[in-house]
């Protein structure tokens, strides 16, 4: 056999680019690869969705809680409440053996858990053993309720933390139980996620309403972080960050590695915030009180023309990547402007919303076209989010027109190195990757992928670029 | 510019910026100085490098991966995307393509590496264990039954 010739460190990387599926065939196929593959790699990553079926819950139940080993190979767990599986007060039986087969996992590094507030009120012990995993340095909460954060609130040293309530909770019950999160997390939290919390940056920063008052004052202390804060719109309330970094305007900005290091443990909530991913006014809110001065990656939801305008007075000119998130009317005026405004920028994604069937997306990617040309930019990606189309029609009126605007784009942009192109419909993803060489040729492919995998790629391109253009 | 010398007995002289893509020279250049000695590669052949080399000359202005993308990198592990240019590089037989990746991992070159083992993860993503064993030359050595009973124990992977 070929494979064999490759060292166990090389095959692991290989797999590890594999889902359990796959990973299952090849233990399947011979001895050899099965003891490669299982239990480390097998388990490294598990993963069940809406179709996971009871039994299979029932399997993996059985399966670690019988093998150690494969237990303690467990690093990441996806979990999302199967479908035709109704939450009610008491968990149906594959959901009670699989809630106690997580009290075995030791090991495990990043949870995602989806309707979480499902599984809570089944009173799964899934939550329970949560709180004592040791090693424990990401968490995504979908769907997420205050009765769940009053559970988890005691996890400490997450590197990441991502919170999206349920659309029933209110969002302020949930402020002291965040709080507490994020100060048991307070050396180690590099990324914050909040979607539709409600959160007051004041409110996490101010003595009077911390159990953390008077002499034993600790603050939240992060390094670098990312930041992302979506508000419902319907309670929009302006988040005040005033005090968020109440240290941090003491020392030039932003804070030098030895200013960090000689702060007082009890000051600066934040030295520099790398990337944020919010609305116009967080945004600005943020960069006024001092935040901004590291900036290098912004993305803005809901952008509004007015809104892009306005930031050019925020936005720091060291900017490299700017990702912008809007309905039609987003006018080429902005593009225009972002040469004076950020003159570094490298990576450009407009994440395009057509709710009109009969818009001519092409058209607006031919304003574009015009208005970005005198950006040095390396890296341009559109999505268009076509929910109602088929894939023909994609291919037909939009993959196909794309080629002369691309090949203009990297004629007028010498530095242009990737243009993505993307078009969600409701099932899949269409892309359209162009690579352009030194030269100014330009290669492209049309992939089609499942959803899922496609946000996967989506996720892969951002992170390719990030590390490209972000030192 | 940098004199190698391969298994075989073949040497290729390459710009500085070129070789320095494998932290494995990077790390000897550093340690040497400034020397006209030619570096031997005892685990590489001729054919071989010659490829290795044209990746590292494509890709010789990028920036080096950091220690922040090695971080960065379990985000991105179940991504099997590989780029215009590095899909054309490693259309090879399979033999190459082992020892591409096995040369990478020696000359600790990480970006080659991974579009290596990238390749090998498309060509397994979505197989059958038959067609496994008819891509890799494999025989298969279990009964029917030991077969069923991995199957059967982990019931939780298979595709649903």
């Amino acid at each position: 056999m070929m494979l064999d010739v490759l060292p166990y460190d090389v095959l692991a990387a290989v797999f590890a680019h594999l889902r359990p599926q796959s990973l299952l065939a090849a233990a399947c196929s011979c001895r050899a690869l099965r003891a490669v593959v299982t239990p480390k790699l097998l388990f490294a990553r598990v993963i069940f969705s809406e179709s996971t079926a009871p039994h299979q819950l029932a399997s993996f139940a059985g399966h670690v809680r019988a093998d150690p080993l494969a237990a303690h190979a467990v690093r990441h767990l996806e979990f999302c409440l199967p479908k035709g599986v109704h939450p009610a007060k008491n968990a149906p039986p594959p959901l009670v053996l699989f809630g106690d087969a997580m009290a075995a996992l030791r090991e495990l590094r990043s949870i995602v858990l989806s309707g979480v507030d499902h599984l809570f009120r089944m009173k799964m012990p899934l939550l329970a053993s949560l709180a004592s995993q040791k090693h424990l340095q990401s968490i995504t909460l979908r769907d997420c309720s205050v009765e769940s954060l009053i559970f988890l609130r005691h996890i400490v040293n997450l590197r990441y933390i991502s919170i999206s309530m349920s659309p029933t909770e209110t969002p302020v019950c949930s402020q002291p139980y965040i709080k507490d999160l994020l100060l048991g997390s307070r050396s180690t939290l590099q990324v914050l996620r909040l979607d539709s919390v409600g959160i007051d940056l004041d409110f996490l920063s101010s003595p009077s309403s911390s159990r953390y008052s008077g002499q034993d004052l600790v603050w939240p202390r992060v390094h670098t972080l990312d930041l992302a804060v979506y508000l419902p719109k319907a309670r929009a309330r302006e988040p005040n960050f005033a005090h968020a970094f109440p240290a941090a305007r003491r020392f030039s900005s932003p804070l030098s590695d030895d200013d960090w290091a000689a702060a007082p443990h009890n000051a600066p909530f934040i030295a520099h915030i790398a990337s944020i991913e919010t609305t116009c006014r967080v945004m600005n809110a943020t960069i006024t009180s001092g935040g901004g001065g590291a900036l290098r990656r912004v993305v803005i939801r809901n952008a509004t023309t007015c809104e892009v305008l306005d930031m050019r007075d925020y936005i720091p000119r060291s900017l490299r990547h700017l990702t912008l998130t809007t309905g039609n009317d987003l006018s080429p005026v902005c593009f225009a402007q972002l040469a004076d405004v950020a003159p570094d920028l490298r990576f450009l994604h407009a994440i395009l919303f057509s709710k009109d069937v009969n818009a001519n997306p092409m058209k607006r990617f031919h304003t574009l076209v015009d208005s970005i040309s005198t950006l040095r930019l390396e890296y341009v990606a559109v999505t268009w989010y076509m929910l109602g189309y088929t894939a023909n029609f994609i291919k037909e009126h939009h993959a196909r027109c794309a080629g002369p605007y691309v090949e203009q784009l990297g004629r007028l942009i010498p530095t242009l190195r990737i243009v993505s192109l993307r078009w969600f419909s409701l099932r899949k993803d269409y892309r359209r990757v162009e690579e352009v060489d030194a030269h100014g040729a330009v290669t492209s492919r049309f992939v089609e992928l499942p959803l899922e995998e496609g946000l996967e790629a989506e996720s892969y391109y951002d992170s390719r670029c990030d590390s490209e253009s972000c030192y | 510019m940098v004199n190698l010398v391969t298994s075989d007995n073949e040497s290729f002289t390459v710009e500085k910026a070129v070789a320095s893509r494998s932290v494995l020279i990077k790390n000897m250049l550093e340690d040497v100085g400034e020397s006209d000695q030619p570096i031997p590669l005892p685990n590489v052949t001729a054919s071989v490098l010659k490829k290795v080399l044209e990746y590292c000359d494509h890709h010789k202005n990028e920036p080096m991966p950091t220690s922040e993308d090695l971080a960065a990198e379990d985000t991105r592990k179940r991504t099997t995307d590989i780029g215009e240019w590095d899909q054309k590089f490693i259309q090879v037989d399979q033999e190459m393509l082992f020892e591409i990746i096995l040369a990478a991992n020696y000359l600790d070159i990480k970006p080659l590496l991974d579009v290596g083992c990238k390749t090998v993860a498309n060509m397994i993503k979505g197989k059958t264990p038959e067609e496994i064993r008819k891509l890799f030359n494999i025989v298969n050595d279990f009964t029917p039954e030991e077969e069923a009973q991995i199957k059967k124990e982990n019931e939780w992977a298979e595709d649903r």
